[in-house]
């Protein structure tokens, strides 16, 4: 029975009328070829097209004109008897008239299948590139965050990218830095063995330490790792150098190495020490007890002159260790910071006539200890006269020792522009121009002083004590010729 | 012997693995190959349930939603009829996450007395502090929506456990 309604309908909609409770009333000739299914008038539509289950309520509003029509455009739909039968198609239902429904079904395979492989290419480069996006920002991320300074160049060392840990590592801002050479960050010109050409010949170099520069011009030590990749494509290859900051590692290893050197200095200084010290005070110590026992032996039988001869020596080596051992306590003091520069008026012309009065008796007939006063000298100076006699009673005293054959040493003190300068001249046996860097070590003695007597701490007590003044101290020698030191202090008001 | 069934759709942005859930679910299958959805596929799956009531078992009609791209966006009378549905995330991709909210108002919007499961998809993907920071950074504490979880098509975690969930609560 053909539905009153049915000829209105256009032959090339294939159809499904139904009633309310969605049996099937009448269907189109085509409708089989689509579906796939054999249908049976009568038969719940569901059974076909389990697609409208859940549509009830909608056909239901559809029916009684609540709803003009309810579509679902594109479904999936695979035949009952043949599973690998997929067709798509739209179904759009309906009212036809009060009991019964009309449920268009229009064929849309073809679309379908040709808007599939569309969307599949379209889903598939947008997950590829948002797969790339994540990588790139992971990747970015990394590289931001990371505390090593990481910059990238072509080969001509031009700086293509750089990390905020570079900017902030030498103070420039990016576009400072940006196409600049890569030398910019070094003192003294981009380095060979960090050069892009240089890096090409090996796939990684590790830990090249070099000398960098700030903006600000602060020196910073950078252990460099690099490498030179060649992207894929047609892109020139890039150098990649990733630094890091070791400047403070640096300064901790000199300091340990310069502690190092100054303990080994102090273990050399008390292996000297303890040479000089057994050698100077055993020969003295040697005289005296040689000295006692003859007197012991031989005393009432010597003449009274052989006696004091010996006595004499005995105080001769006692005076000598006493001296050594008064230097020994005044650089014991320099050395832990006792010895102090007390500056107190004093009269320097009577000062020096004293001194070299007091140096001639000492020195006896075989020299002669001549005193300049060059121009005009105030009437007093601020002046320690302690640290003055230290370093006076040793210059003058050495002057007499090293000049064994030549018996004339020159003292000249004048005043030169708010300085004092004091001259001390020998024409003795000089310093060796190898000893002249160490003249004025402890314990240190040139390698041509031979049998004379010496501790090597003379000089040594004589640099600290012009210094506690404020002064400086020069020396010109030449081996067998002679020697002039020069001390220079400041004027006291 | 009494079968009830229920409409349910899987909604969710493209990609985020609705089909590879249904997959997992009715045919206990899972293949790393990406394959869009176009229009609406169905699938039907009995869920046997406990002797409750006068329901023997449930037939899930489930319709497995083209995903929305930036081109298309889904078609509203699909969602008629339905209980319930699957909001599918991709863990990996955080703007399908954000996109969550969107699938819960245009479902609520068609069907406000309906139900809501959310599933946060490839999980296996992620490493255990990623899951915990997840677990805790979303929740979705509102009437009607159960979740979220974690799931992976790939392993089948959760995947029975989301589904069964859902059917039980469109059957209250």
């Amino acid at each position: 029975m053909s539905h009153p309604l049915k000829p209105s309908i256009p032959h090339h909609l294939e159809y499904v009328i139904t009633d309310a409770e969605f049996l099937i009333v009448e269907f189109s000739m085509g409708i089989e070829a689509i579906l796939d299914e054999s249908l049976i008038l009568g038969a719940d539509i569901r059974r076909f097209l389990p697609e409208l289950v859940g549509s009830e309520p909608i056909a239901h509003q559809v029916l009684h004109g609540e709803a003009s029509h309810f579509t679902i455009k594109e479904v999936a739909h695979y035949g009952h008897k043949n599973s690998n039968h997929l067709v798509y198609i739209d179904l759009n239902l309906e009212r036809l008239d009060l009991q019964s429904l009309i449920l268009f079904i229009n064929d849309v395979t073809e679309t379908a299948l040709l808007r599939q492989s569309l969307v599949q290419r379209v889903n598939e480069t947008e997950l590829l590139l948002n797969a790339l996006k994540r990588s790139e920002d992971y990747n970015r991320k990394i590289i931001t965050s990371m505390g090593d300074a990481l910059l990238t160049t072509n080969l001509s060392g031009n700086i293509k990218t750089v990390n905020p840990a570079t900017l902030e590592l030498f103070g420039y801002s990016e576009v400072e830095l940006k196409n600049q050479p890569l030398a910019l960050l070094f003192p003294d010109g981009l380095p060979a063995v960090l050069e892009p050409q240089s890096l090409r010949a090996s796939a990684i170099h590790q830990d090249i330490e070099v000398n960098c520069q700030t903006k600000p011009g602060e020196i910073l030590t950078i252990a460099f790792s690099c490498a030179v990749i060649q992207a894929q494509g047609g892109n020139l290859p890039v150098a990649i150098y990733l630094g890091r900051n070791i400047t403070d590692r640096k300064r901790v290893e000199q300091e340990i190495n310069a502690a190092l050197a100054q303990e080994k200095e102090l273990n050399d200084l008390k292996s000297r020490f303890i040479a000089m010290t057994s050698h100077e005070f055993k020969n003295p110590l040697s005289s005296i007890l040689m000295s006692v026992e003859l007197l012991e032996e031989f005393s009432l039988t010597w003449t009274a002159e052989k006696r004091l001869r010996h006595l004499q020596r005995i105080r001769q080596s006692t005076m000598q260790m006493n001296n050594l051992l008064e230097d020994i306590l005044v650089i014991g003091k320099a050395d832990a910071g006792k010895l102090e520069f007390h500056p107190q008026p004093l009269n320097l012309k009577q000062f020096c006539q004293d001194l070299v009065e007091e140096l001639q008796f000492l020195a006896g007939e075989s020299h002669e200890v001549v005193l300049h006063l060059n121009g005009a000298l105030a009437p007093q100076y601020d002046l320690d006269e302690k640290l003055l006699r230290h370093t006076f009673v040793n210059l003058l005293s050495n002057a007499v020792k090293y000049s064994p054959d030549c018996p004339r040493v020159d003292f000249r003190v004048e005043e030169v522009e708010q300085t004092l300068v004091f001259a001390v001249q020998d024409h003795g046996i000089g310093v060796p121009e190898e000893d002249q860097p160490r003249l004025f070590e402890s314990f240190h003695r040139s390698r041509n002083v031979r049998e004379i007597s010496g501790t090597g701490l003379g000089l040594s007590i004589v640099k600290r004590a012009v210094e506690l003044q404020g002064g400086k101290i020069t020396f010109i020698s030449e081996l067998n010729v002679g020697t002039t030191f020069t001390v220079f202090l400041p004027v006291g008001v | 012997m009494v079968t009830v069934s229920k409409k349910i759709c899987m909604v969710g942005d493209f990609g985020v693995g609705k089909t590879s859930l249904i997959r997992r679910f009715v045919d206990r299958e899972f293949s790393d190959r990406y394959l869009s959805t176009v229009g609406v596929k169905i699938s039907r799956k009995v869920v046997p349930l406990p002797p409750i009531d006068d329901i023997d078992e449930l037939k899930l009609l489930i319709w497995d939603l083209e995903g929305q791209t930036k081109f298309k966006a889904i078609t509203p009378t699909y969602l008629q009829g339905s209980s319930g549905v699957l909001v599918v995330a991709d863990v990996t991709r955080s703007e399908t996450i954000s996109h969550i909210e969107d699938h819960l108002q245009l479902f609520f919007g068609v069907n406000p007395q309906g139900w809501v499961a959310i599933a946060l998809n490839k999980t296996d993907l992620l490493d255990s502090d990623e899951q915990t920071y997840l677990q805790n950074s979303l929740q979705f504490n509102r009437p009607h929506i159960l979740g979220p979880y974690l799931t992976s098509a790939k392993s089948g975690d959760n995947v029975d456990q989301i589904f069964t969930t859902l059917a039980k609560k469109m059957l209250d």
